[in-house]
């Protein structure tokens, strides 16, 4: 049998937002839409990449010696990063000694990453916690994630998968059995803003969502809210999950605009950068609950 | 005329200046000057008598001649003009035996302690009276316990010095009580409320307290002139809960006291702590297991945690006793002080703490009974005077000082045991048998002159008054400080636990297995303090294996550390027949003696301060909390018996709401759990996050919650950070 390999940006413990209880999060690399607000970036890429910060780097030249590729150089004015001689091996961030660069995309089995997944098994125990796979895309690396998770029941801890839902009835039957909260992003109702926002339509998201409600999973739903992007479909929203029968609640996640160093560090355009989306205010993030619990659904806060 | 109830917001300006700004009322008795002139006299008339019957005479004159100032807006009058003499007296008593019977041994540990590679020295500074014995027999009560035993035939000269010196000074004691009831009663002319203080001040001239306006005056009262004029501080004021509950609860049943006068008592009680501004603030504790095994939170807990928010103060510091019944509901009260601010508290875990003081040969209803000392050492209530803070000891200096065949850079002087050729040492194993053999020798020098300095405590330090109140030292006719509680025993305080876990690892790596430099080698580079190694000293933070991120290698060197100390200092006989006992933790010493510690190879450059209490070292615990404790918790801290602590830092936003309430006990429930001694929590504030933007390197595991995830706040631009912090502004507005 082959072994699985999975892609991951990184694991983080002392998780409270990600699922009940106090958590372990593991991040999975690739994700197949491409929000425009998107705060992990990182993990948009299937494909393993470097970030560079810049604002970090003290000039060491470690990575110049390290780099098979010349990816890396530091002249007179400091280091430069030519990510077009970069073919993401890593080595580099290995030996970074300021942690100016970071490595995502690092390639691992499931057995090799469960002591870390499992460490504070005693934590979750007296939380009412566990491990929430989140990304990225879970479902994008089914069978990583499937195994990940059938490994964490074997022990008899809770998962959680944060998901979109793009994607296969196939992928996501693989998880099913193994999770169980399903963390899911609902952005918009309207097909075309979908696509228009997220690079995708949202049929099988719709779909997958009640496909899983009809199996009696329990769903809770998380809705970014960006003014002048998806702020005008809390309405549609709310009378699409009003209608979803094993729904936990509702989480509403603000806009935040924090994640542009992000973007610099990977080269990447960050899409709203240009667009002076505003900040919600409070009042304009309750207004948005009120909605929802108008058509009486659960809004958890904190 | 004064309303009896309801003035404190009106009252607390002025009284917070009670103590700062004394008004001493000058026909009332001796001013600083003649006090002193009396003093001089009572011991000059007394030379040739024992210490103790010249300290009995100082105090009783303190007691009845000093100036008193009243005011009849507090109910708990306790200031008196006593101008520190008793304390000036006894200094003077030290520093002639520093000159004359200590000089040689002084000599000896010249070195050591002048590099602060370790310290011994008295401690007066940790103790608490049997509170017990105040609150059950009152003074008079206490003086007919003493002149009971005085009574009994067959006594030694030394017990009749012990017996009339200690009634001389409770019979002071009360003779003061009445001073300050006559003092109110005047100043009050015909007051209301300086009646009821005035009445219930004389009551204590006759008898135990009857209510708990009684009970908490004596409290205070009793605090003062053992703290302030006997001159054994008292760092706990005990189990305020159970103390005054069984008053509390009489005087509502009776109707004596509603329960907002009851609140009332308890501000003004809090807001002498806070005017006094003690060193360190003034400690007391709730919960913890009581005698039977049941629960000691009552309803009093409650109401005295919610008095301390409500004041909004930084002293008092209150400790919970943790066990494993603990309510829930009162665990939630004070995390959600924690959280907001008010964060006063440490946890202190019933569980280990009993199993620590009986491996130093405490009985099991004594270490169930015990009180919390200063911050978080445990004594046996009434039976230990522990001296918790006696000696201390630097540890990573201990593994510096192999390093340079035993030289400390500081003094250029030879320390401790240890001078073999660093590149003697064929394996690792062998270094790390010297640097175990370095600690244990530092250990044994700060032993050394905690016992020099306890065979002479009875000509220095003399404590009737506390004395008293302890049932072994009235039986066996003794001073506590000569050796009369049924515990006599005083602690090693050992620090830089992760420096030394650290530093190990580096030398296993850099030395014995990579072979990349000699210990000699890395001795000079640290001797230059780094200078051209620059890239080796980041190697060695950001790269090397860290104590605090449950590393199973590192955090068993530390693990083994502690054993090893502690199988070297617990139970080792101290000079007033008693133990020593171990403790781990750093308070301020790691400022000062991170000042004269050179660069050491965990990564830390000269004069850095060192780790904190149990933690990592500043920002090496790079996996997060829950890794940092079970770190920890890999130690066995029932070795630990003078007590330790956990430092836990959380962002705000890591504490909010339901899932951070609930996140917080989770931490703290598996902490306990996993048999930690002691934890305190931050939860942190925008002026922290300021801090941050300067010196980001020290705020490396600084953890922020965007919205629905979290992020290392040095990660972010200086924009986003300024961006966060302003939300974090508007979060507390």
């Amino acid at each position: 049998m082959n072994k699985i390999i999975g892609s991951i940006v990184n694991i983080k413990r002392f998780e409270i937002h990600d699922g009940d209880g106090l958590r372990t999060t593991l991040f999975v690399k690739g994700c197949p839409l491409k929000c425009r607000w998107c705060h992990n970036p990182e993990s948009i890429s299937p494909r393993s990449e470097l970030g560079y910060y810049a604002h970090k780097c003290i000039g060491c030249g470690s990575c110049v010696a390290a780099c098979p590729h010349g990816a890396h150089t530091v002249d007179q004015n400091g280091h430069v990063f030519h990510r077009d001689r970069c073919k993401a091996c890593g080595k580099c961030a290995e030996v970074c000694m300021a942690d100016a660069l970071l490595f995502y995309g690092k390639r691992v089995t499931p057995e090799e990453i469960l002591p870390r997944l499992t460490a504070d098994v005693d934590f979750y125990k007296n939380s009412g916690g566990g491990v929430t796979i989140s990304g990225g895309e879970p479902l994008l690396q089914s069978e990583f994630c499937a195994e990940v998770l059938r490994l964490l029941k074997e022990q008899d801890i809770n998962t959680a998968v944060d998901t979109c839902l793009f994607a296969s009835r196939e992928q996501l039957d693989r998880v099913i059995p193994y999770t169980d909260t399903f963390l899911v992003d609902v952005k918009a109702i309207d097909a075309e803003l979908h696509h228009t926002l997220t690079g995708q339509y949202n049929t099988r998201i719709l779909e997958n969502i009640r496909y899983l409600d009809a199996l009696g999973k329990d769903i809770e739903v998380r809705i970014p809210y960006i003014p002048g992007q998806n702020s005008g479909e809390i309405e549609k929203i709310a009378e699409f999950l009003a209608t979803v029968q094993h729904l936990k609640g509702v989480r509403v996640l603000p806009y935040h605009n924090l994640s542009g160093t992000k973007y610099a560090s990977l080269d990447m355009v960050y899409p709203l950068a240009s667009e002076n989306t505003p900040i919600p205010t409070k009042e304009e993030t309750e207004a948005a609950c009120d909605r929802l619990r108008a058509h009486g659904i659960k809004v958890l806060t904190k | 005329m004064h309303m009896i109830w309801g003035n404190f917001e009106k009252d607390r300006a002025d009284l917070s200046k009670q103590y700062s700004e004394p008004h001493w009322d000058t026909e009332s008795g001796l001013n600083a000057a003649d006090l002193r002139t009396a003093c001089l006299q009572v011991e000059e008339e007394t030379k040739g008598e024992s210490r103790l019957v010249t300290k009995s005479f100082i105090l009783d004159t303190v007691l009845r001649k000093a100036q008193l100032g009243v005011d009849t807006r507090d109910f708990f009058p306790d200031l008196l003009n006593h101008d520190r003499l008793p304390f000036r007296i006894r200094d003077r008593w030290l520093r002639d035996l520093r000159r004359n019977g200590l000089a040689d041994i002084l000599k000896e540990h010249e070195a050591e302690q002048a590099g602060l590679s370790y310290t011994g020295n008295t401690d007066f500074s940790h103790c608490s009276p049997d509170w017990d014995a105040i609150l059950q027999f009152g003074f008079t009560g206490l003086l007919a316990r003493v002149q009971a035993a005085h009574a009994r035939d067959g006594l030694t000269a030394e017990q009749e010095d012990f017996y009339t010196a200690t009634e001389r000074v409770l019979t002071a004691a009360i003779a003061l009580a009445g001073r300050i009831a006559d003092a109110v009663e005047a100043k009050g002319n015909g007051d209301e409320k300086a009646a009821l203080i005035a009445k219930s001040m004389r009551n204590l001239t006759v008898g135990a307290p009857q209510n708990i306006l009684e009970a908490m005056q004596l409290s205070m009262l009793y605090r003062m002139l053992q703290s302030a004029v006997e001159g054994a501080a008292i760092r706990s004021v005990g189990g305020l809960d159970r103390l005054f509950y069984p008053f509390y609860k009489r005087d509502i049943e009776n109707g004596t006291f509603t329960e907002a006068q009851i609140r009332e008592l308890f501000r003004y009680y809090f807001w002498k702590f806070y005017s006094m501004k003690v060193t360190a603030n003034m400690p007391f504790y709730l919960g913890g297991r009581l005698a039977d095994g049941s629960s000691g939170i009552n309803e009093l807990s409650y109401l005295i945690v919610e008095e301390y928010i409500a004041l909004d103060v930084d002293d008092p510091k209150i400790h919970i006793r943790w066990y494993d019944e603990i309510p829930e509901k009162f665990v939630s009260l004070v995390l959600t002080s924690i959280r907001n601010g008010r964060n006063s508290f440490v946890f202190v875990n019933d569980n280990v703490v009993e199993k620590a003081l009986m491996a130093i040969g405490e009985s099991p209803e004594d270490a169930r009974n015990y009180t919390v000392i200063g911050c978080y050492e445990p004594a046996a209530l009434g039976k230990e005077i522990p001296c918790t803070c006696a000696g201390r000891v630097n540890m990573v200096k201990a593994l510096l000082t192999v390093m340079t065949g035993g030289v400390d850079s500081y003094t250029g002087e030879k320390v401790g045991k240890v001078c073999a050729d660093p590149d003697s040492y064929a394996t690792f194993e062998a270094f790390y048998d010297a640097v175990k053999e370095q600690i244990g020798a530092f250990l044994d020098g700060s032993m050394d002159l905690v016992r020099a300095y306890e065979v002479n405590y009875p000509t220095i330090n003399q404590a009737p008054l506390l004395s008293s109140t302890f049932a072994e030292c009235v039986e066996r006719g003794k001073d506590a400080y000569a050796g009369g509680a049924k515990y006599n025993n005083s602690a090693i305080v050992a620090f830089s636990v992760a420096n030394v876990a650290d530093g190990l690892t580096a030398v296993k790596k850099l030395v014995f297995e990579e072979k990349r430099y000699t210990l000699s080698e890395l001795a000079d580079i640290l001797n230059r303090d780094w200078e051209g190694h620059e890239m080796l000293r980041r190697e060695i933070l950001q790269k090397f294996p860290k104590y605090g991120n449950g590393n199973r290698e590192v955090d068993r060197y530390a693990a083994e550390i502690v054993d090893f100390a502690g199988a070297h200092v617990n139970g080792q006989p101290n000079g007033r027949g008693g133990v020593f006992r171990l403790g781990l933790f750093s308070i301020d010493y790691r400022i000062t003696f991170g000042a004269r510690t050179g660069a050491t190879i965990d990564g830390r450059k000269n004069g850095e301060m060192l780790a904190k209490n149990m933690g990592a070292v500043t920002a090496m615990d790079k996996e997060g909390i829950t890794a940092l404790i079970k770190s920890v918790t890999t130690i066995d801290y029932t070795k630990v018996p003078d007590g330790t602590v956990l430092d836990v830092m959380l962002h705000s936003s890591a504490a909010e709401g339901e899932s951070g309430l609930c996140a917080m006990h989770a931490l703290l429930k598996t902490y306990m759990e996993c048999g930690g001694f002691a934890v305190q929590f931050n939860v942190l504030s925008p002026e922290v996050l300021y801090a941050a933007q300067k010196e980001p390197e020290k705020y490396a595991t600084l953890q922020v919650r965007l919205c629905g995830w979290n992020v290392y706040f040095t990660e972010l631009s200086k924009d986003e950070q300024d961006e966060l912090i302003k939300q974090c502004e508007n979060a507390s507005a």
